[in-house]
């Protein structure tokens, strides 16, 4: 026993040397970023970080989770936070920056800050949208040869059993029933319609998803026809050679803004800002719509056409239907109870 | 209570005979001791007769009836583990129902019953401990009275007192006996102490090998042993090799190991080679009386108190060593010259033998 | 009444095992209890005060209600069913000295050694609409339409089972093997036929073998949150993924731990339960 502990506090002795050693020299060189996993990360890799890397000779690690696992990961290390910068979609920033975790951004470092759209910019400056995306609709034109147009196509009894939508806790879920509400005299203060309508729904629909790559595995085995999805992840999987198509429906798709932010507390919050700019800056806003078909926020960023119409680009921005975050962060608690009873059973 | 009789029983392991046609045949209520070395076969006899194993030739037959093929549920004999085998879960009293109850016997009837084979092994007031709460000796009882209470045909009992302390042992050996006699059951038990199987049987089966050597009544088997190895296992012996020299009167003059002169009762041609056999206690000290055909000068090399007897290692002119056990009411010291003598009939004349250990 | 050595003989089997699940699953939750008496607003967070109301809702509320009766039931069914099928499993594996007997070992032991992701994708393929077994039963037209083997009862059932049966089995073979042969002998040599000895004596004596085994089983089931989360999905909720839920997507803690506290109480509540109904299973037996 006697041995064993003293062997315990040797080893933790040592690691605790090792960590201090490793956070002492990497202080100012390390930037660590949490951000959403998959072609995402790799595309934020190719137009951020490696380019940012190269500029400063600073280390780039990824840290991956989706909105909610980075805001947890800011709450469980309130003020003393392992990460510089969070990647959060605009709902989980707004509850994230009403918890006091997040940090201001000082404006004089962000050259790029003036370019941006000033509805992705947060008025406090603690959440900065970095790109635009949507939920749209996803269908297979190998199965589908009129495809839906509209939300209120999807209701239509030909997609009885070929439908998958994404689960209220995914960013699609939320965004669907917003929709929903909307097309049906509701609003996103008033989702009773909604739920009725996804009520109605609920026998065309396959699957709930909870995690967007699903749905590229439910189209390649022929389980669904079509998804309530992500405009970018539609780009990003046809281009590897899944049979998907995007609809952005004629009653507008619902807007989404992934932000990114510095914790209060971050170690290298100079370098975080830095990083950030260049996020911002109409390089890496190109890159990443060629990449991700991420919508920039740069308003100077020029696309070429076949990839402007592919993506949410100045006009199609301005028609996007983007719902106020503080409200679905304070009402997302009582909608996932109701849809837990009413929709997910 | 019934007759067993095995005819060419055979077992194999692999290329390993275990057992190699055995053939016995054990009168009612006679008591039978298979003895032998370990690994000799005799357990895998006495399993093969419960039916836990099943021979590869030969029958088992019990009462006239063949059971070779019967299950051992279906034979109706009572068996006695060397681990005696109780049921840990269970108490006494249902240890020793256990076999009524399978035979579907009704409860007042199960407790009278419960209670006389209590009481035959004497523990009475016994009935609601559980075995881990009972000496080896209880344990051994109660494992005695579930295996009689169902009033088997045959008592089968697999080196019954091996786990037992020396003055227990004793005290047991005695109850077997008594119950057995009490009971008249037909009994084989097996054992590798062929003291205990010279004491407890009427009949003894000496086992080498997978084979019976010989069987016989215990005297029988101890004064007539048939070869070597059952002189050599059954009792304490000395064996020597001799070369006949001459013969006269039915009596045989030969020189032993280192040229000893010996003279034993029997009869063969001048020149053979044969094998004496004598016991420890014929090996006497001090004045021979003259009908002593057989005296010699020795050397106490070793001496050994025994309680009653005293064991000596003699050595005898020209290197020959004996071991002798006498009385201790006479001890003879280390270094201490004595006359060893014993007559001619105290030798036996082993049958000549081929093979031999 | 005797003393009890096959308890201790059980506890002997728990304790490496079981007091390290204890100890790592007691501790984590007792921390949680703070949290767990905390209101929570949305949009802003954890709040300031005490207050009861999460253990309210997880205990009156209907829809927690039916997911903690489906959790506990799902852990009893899995707990049987891994019962029925590794008992005769571990059976042969304990007593056959045949050459399959390695062959055996291995096809139980194997699942343990891939990764638990893996596995559960091995049952989507499988299970899906469009899976394996869809299609052979339609193929061998023993059903019109496909099945849903998924996102329910039965698609959770088959994936745990298949998953902790080694669990089960392992403890099981541990406890068999340590039934002296020459006791089931005796019942046998005393009138017992092979039902008899297996119902008097070896299933008796395998009973603490079977108590740990179901606890053990039992605990990794309601506590279990990759495989139901992947086969169990959005629609078909037990307890473990509510808390994930309410931990990691709504960012409820208060909530997510007031429902941990509860699980917890209810595992601990039916291990004693449990001990305690083998306790008199063995008086009587």
């Amino acid at each position: 026993m006697g041995r064993f502990r003293r062997s315990l506090a040797a080893t933790a002795m040592a690691a605790g040397l090792l960590a201090g050693a490793a956070a002492t020299t990497a202080r100012s060189q390390e930037l660590n970023v949490a951000l959403f996993g998959g072609s995402f990360a790799e595309n934020v890799r190719t137009c951020v970080a490696e380019p940012f890397q190269r500029a400063t000779g600073a280390r780039v690690n990824f840290v991956l989770g989706n909105s909610v696992q980075n805001a947890a990961r800011l709450r469980a290390t309130r003020g003393r936070p392992d990460v510089d910068i969070a990647y959060m979609d605009l709902q989980v920033a707004v509850q994230a920056k009403n918890e006091g975790l997040l940090d201001q951004v000082d404006a004089a470092r962000l050259t790029n800050l003036p370019d941006i759209y000033p509805s992705a910019v947060d008025p406090d400056r603690r959440w900065i949208g970095f790109m635009y995306s949507s939920t749209a609709i996803a269908y297979n034109p190998r199965e589908l040869r009129n495809p839906p147009q509209a939300w209120a196509d999807l209701w239509s009894p030909s997609l009885r059993g070929k439908l998958a939508i994404g689960d209220i806790t995914a960013t699609s879920g939320q965004h669907f029933l917003i929709a929903a509400a909307r097309i049906n005299g509701g609003s996103v203060e008033n989702v009773e319609p909604g739920f009725r309508a996804i009520r109605d729904l609920r026998p065309h629909v396959v699957t709930l998803y909870t995690q967007a790559d699903q749905v590229v595995q439910l189209i390649e085995r022929g389980d669904i026809a079509a998804a309530v999805w992500f405009s970018d992840r539609v780009g990003a999987a046809a281009r590897s050679g899944v049979p998907v198509a995007v609809v952005f429906p004629r009653e507008g798709a619902v807007g989404i803004l992934p932000t990114f932010s510095i914790p209060i507390g971050a170690r290298s919050k100079a370098l975080a800002e830095q990083y950030m700019d260049r996020a911002l800056g109409a390089e890496a806003q190109r890159c990443f719509a060629e990449r991700q078909f991420a919508g920039p926020t740069n308003r100077r960023v020029e696309l070429p056409d076949e990839l402007a119409r592919l993506v949410p680009y100045r006009e199609s921005v301005e028609r996007m239907y983007f719902p106020p975050p503080e409200i679905v962060a304070r009402s997302l608690p009582a909608w996932t109870e109701r849809w837990n009873r009413e929709i997910a059973r | 209570m019934a007759t067993v009789s095995l005819r060419g029983l055979t077992k194999r392991y692999g290329a390993a005979v275990a057992v190699a046609g055995v053939d016995l045949a054990i009168a009612e209520s006679e008591m039978v001791a298979l003895v032998g070395p370990s690994g000799c076969g005799k357990t895998t006899v006495l399993r093969m007769i419960a039916g836990l194993i099943e021979p590869d030739a030969g029958q088992v037959l019990i009462g006239g009836a063949d059971v070779t093929r019967a299950p051992a549920h279906k034979r109706n004999l009572g068996l006695v583990f060397q681990s005696y085998a109780l049921f840990p879960h269970l108490s006494v009293f249902e240890n020793v129902a256990f076999g009524l109850r399978r035979r579907r016997v009704p409860e007042a009837e199960i407790g009278r019953r419960v209670s006389q084979a209590l009481a035959l092994v004497r523990l009475e007031g016994f009935e609601g401990r559980f075995p881990r709460q009972l000496s080896g000796g209880q344990q051994q009882r109660v494992a005695l009275a579930r295996a009689v209470v169902t009033e088997p045909r045959v008592l089968l009992l697999d080196e019954p007192l091996s786990n037992l302390d020396a003055g227990l042992r004793d005290a047991m050996r005695v109850e077997l006996r008594r119950l057995q006699q009490s009971l008249g059951i037909t009994t084989i038990f097996v054992t590798h102490d062929q003291e205990e199987a010279l004491t407890l049987a009427d009949r003894v089966a000496v086992m080498r090998a997978g084979r019976i050597e010989q069987v016989g009544a215990p005297q029988e088997v101890y004064e007539r042993p048939a070869n070597a190895f059952v002189a050599g296992f059954v009792g304490r012996t000395n064996l020597l090799d001799a070369v006949v020299v001459g013969a006269a009167d039915a009596l045989l003059h030969l020189s032993g190991p280192g040229g000893v002169p010996l003279v034993v009762r029997g009869a063969a041609p001048p020149g053979a080679r044969v094998r004496l056999a004598l016991r420890h206690e014929k090996l006497r000290l001090g004045d021979a009386p003259p009908d002593a055909a057989n005296v010699h000068l020795a050397e106490v090399a070793l001496a050994a108190f025994a309680g009653a007897q005293c064991q000596y290692l003699l050595r005898l002119p020209g290197g020959l060593e004996l071991q002798a056990e006498a009385p201790s009411n006479a001890v003879f010291p280390r270094g201490a010259q004595v006359t060893a003598w014993w007559t001619a009939d105290d030798m036996i004349l082993l049958p000549a033998e081929t093979a031999d250990a | 009444m005797p003393e009890r050595r096959w308890d201790l003989t059980g506890l002997g089997l728990l304790s490496p095992l079981l007091l390290l699940l204890l100890f790592a699953f007691l501790l984590p939750v007792a921390a949680l209890i703070p949290t767990s008496l905390r209101p929570y607003v949305a949009g802003t967070g954890v709040g300031e005060g005490l207050t009861l109301g999460h253990y309210a809702k997880a205990l009156t509320d209907s829809f927690y209600l039916e997911i903690i009766l489906r959790t506990v039931g799902l852990g009893f069914v899995v707990t049987l069913l891994t019962l029925v099928i590794g008992y005769p499993l571990a059976y042969v594996l304990a007593r056959s000295t045949s050459r399959w007997r390695h062959w055996l070992t291995l096809l139980v032991v194997f699942p343990l050694l891939l990764n638990l992701v893996v596995r559960t994708f091995g049952w989507i393929a499988l299970l899906a609409r469009r899976g394996l077994v869809n299609q052979w039963l339609i193929g061998l037209g023993l059903a019109e339409e496909p099945l849903r083997l998924m996102f329910n009862f039965t698609g959770l059932l088959i994936g745990l089972t298949h998953i902790f049966l080694p669990f089960m089995v392992l403890v099981l073979v541990a406890v068999i093997q340590n039934i002296p042969r020459e006791v089931e002998d005796a019942a046998r040599t005393l009138g017992a036929g092979f039902w008899a000895v297996f119902a008097r004596v070896t299933l008796p004596l395998s009973a603490p073998g079977i108590l740990s085994g179901s606890i053990l089983v039992f605990v990794l089931t309601i506590s279990a949150l990759v495989t139901p989360r992947l086969l169990g999905g959005p629609t078909y909720k037990v307890m473990s993924t509510l808390i994930y839920e309410q931990f990691l997507q709504l960012l409820n803690w208060p909530a997510g731990s007031a429902m941990a506290v509860v699980m917890t109480l209810i595992v601990l509540a039916l291990i004693l339960l449990g001990t305690r109904l083998a306790r008199r299973w063995e008086a009587r037996a």
